[in-house]
């Protein structure tokens, strides 16, 4: 349920679909040898991207959460926790 | 009894208090179990908890009474009910509590608690739990929150929990220091996690939540520590209906053994603990990361097999191409040959009827060498140093000479000649 935040960033289950879709291509042997090299390379891409989102800070959504917990502060959670 | 009835036109109210007092010790001199509904409850700082009972029917309060436990019996009652049902002694419970029925001329009527069994309360719990089940489940939503999909990769992830607890410190220690080094982003939202305002404190965290929802994939909600858990707020209705409607799938790590509470049965997935929680997540990670792993290995497995098929397929054909061209050259190649042969005896041939040739040729020519002829007697006559072939070429008187195999002779012109042949 990861949401794209640009249109050439995939979704996590947009990247697992593409990738699943490319092995059976490969596996069915439905492609032909050209056609291998740019199937390969896209799905190395899309190995590559999720690997790194799934171990490096998202500026983007690292950013936003910070914006919300700020928020969170203003909405003085502390008081409602008779924390203050 | 007169003169006191001139003075004291009635019983002074302490009097009838006494007398109140008198006749209840007198009638109800024994310790009760009674059932009853905790209204409401305050322990002062001499740690003393003062309590209000009541009895409903329906919404109807149909009796009321005061009780006080003090706070030599309420340190070891309380501790000794929270153990056993998880619950403080607190207002909206059911209770069955020894009591004295004492009177106070002052303060009146008033329960004196000796004992609590919490037996009944569990029961009571159980029961009203299994109503607010029964009540989910009737409304159909009982389920709807375990229908989500989990997410496929559980990386943004909303805390329900308080900030203080020791259990949220676990839950983060074990997420951010996961042996992966998955990157998770987790926002708290702080909320009460035990006591009267637990179950207003969390729905209101829920609802902030859903403000941001599409920027979380997964609810933890989390609470645990060294005391004694008070889980009470987790069998509730509108808790376990916020947690089952809630848009992200929840998952609870309320630190406990025994039953689920209503909140766990509602949620998407109920842990243990907060770490177990962080665990389920962190798994939840590694899942997606094994999938990506196996589709790199057979993308490299199916490219190599692809590639070696079609190397194979390209050598396998090089090897025809290869056959195919020898065998299309060896028939001219052998038509060459026997040409090559044929032309050889044909030059030799010609060559050797050339030279046969050449051979008769030269023997005809030693037989006509004038040596060789006129060693078998023939001469040749010249006159005039020209070969006499004709008689009618000299006349009588030339010299001519005779040349002779061997030598020659010079001889005079007689007869014959000329002459003769034109007189």
């Amino acid at each position: 349920m990861a949401r794209s935040r640009g249109s050439s960033e995939p979704t996590y289950a947009q990247a697992l679909a593409e990738l699943e879709e490319i092995i059976g291509r490969i596996e069915s042997e439905e492609i032909d040898v050209d056609a291998l090299a740019e199937q390969v390379k896209r799905a190395t891409k899309l190995i590559r991207f999720c690997r790194e989102k799934l171990k490096n800070t998202d500026e983007d959504v690292k950013r936003a959460l910070a914006e919300m917990e700020v928020q969170l502060q203003d909405n003085s959670v502390e008081k409602d926790l008779g924390l203050i | 009894m007169e003169q006191l009835s001139l003075h004291k036109p009635g019983l002074t109210l302490f009097e009838l208090n006494s007398l109140i007092k008198t006749a209840i010790t007198q009638t109800l001199p024994d310790l009760y179990w009674v059932m009853a509904e905790i209204a409401e409850s305050k322990c002062n700082q001499k740690g003393h908890c003062y309590l209000d009972l009541i009895e409903k029917e329906g919404n109807k309060t149909i009796a009321q009474t005061r009780a006080t436990i003090w706070a030599y019996d309420y340190r070891i009652l309380s501790r000794k009910f929270e153990l056993a049902t998880k619950s403080q002694i607190r207002p909206g419970i059911k209770v069955l509590l020894l009591t004295a029925v004492s009177y106070h001329e002052v303060y009146g009527l008033s329960l004196n608690v000796k004992d609590i069994d919490p037996a009944y309360t569990i029961g009571e719990m159980a029961l009203r739990k299994r109503e607010i089940v029964e009540r989910l489940q009737k409304e159909g939503i009982l389920d709807r929150n375990k229908e989500l999909p989990l997410p496929i990769v559980p990386q943004n992830i909303a805390v329900i929990s308080s900030p203080t607890a020791a259990g949220y410190g676990d839950f983060v220690n074990q997420l951010d220091g996961n042996l992966y080094g998955f990157k998770f982003n987790h926002v708290l939202f702080a909320a009460l996690m035990q006591g009267a305002d637990a179950e207003e404190s969390i729905i209101k965290a829920f609802d902030r939540i859903e403000k941001s929802k599409t920027r979380f994939d997964v609810v933890a909600i989390i609470r645990g520590g060294g005391s004694v858990a008070d889980l009470s707020s987790f069998d509730n209705y509108r808790l376990g209906r916020s947690i089952a409607l809630f848009p992200l799938p929840v998952v609870t790590g309320i630190g406990h053994e025994k039953d689920d509470t209503v909140s766990d049965i509602a949620a998407h997935t109920k842990m243990k603990t907060p770490t177990a929680v962080a665990e389920f997540l962190i798994s939840g990670v590694r899942s997606f990361e094994e999938r990506i792993d196996s589709i790199a290995n057979s993308l490299q497995i199916y490219t190599d097999e692809l590639l070696s098929d079609a190397a194979n397929r390209l050598s396998s054909l090089a090897g025809r191409l290869s056959l195919m061209r020898m065998r299309a050259t060896a028939a001219p190649l052998a038509q060459i040959g026997v040409i090559e042969k044929n032309f050889r005896t044909h030059v030799r041939l010609y060559l050797q009827q050339k030279q046969n040739r050449l051979d008769s040729l030269e023997q005809a020519i030693r037989h006509l060498d004038p040596s060789n002829v006129m060693k078998r007697g023939y001469s040749i006559t010249r006159a005039n140093g020209k070969v006499v072939k004709d008689s009618l070429q000299l006349i009588k008187g030339d010299i001519i000479e005779t040349e002779l195999f061997a030598g020659s002779v010079s001889s005079v012109v007689v007869d014959g000649g000329r002459n003769n042949g034109a007189e």
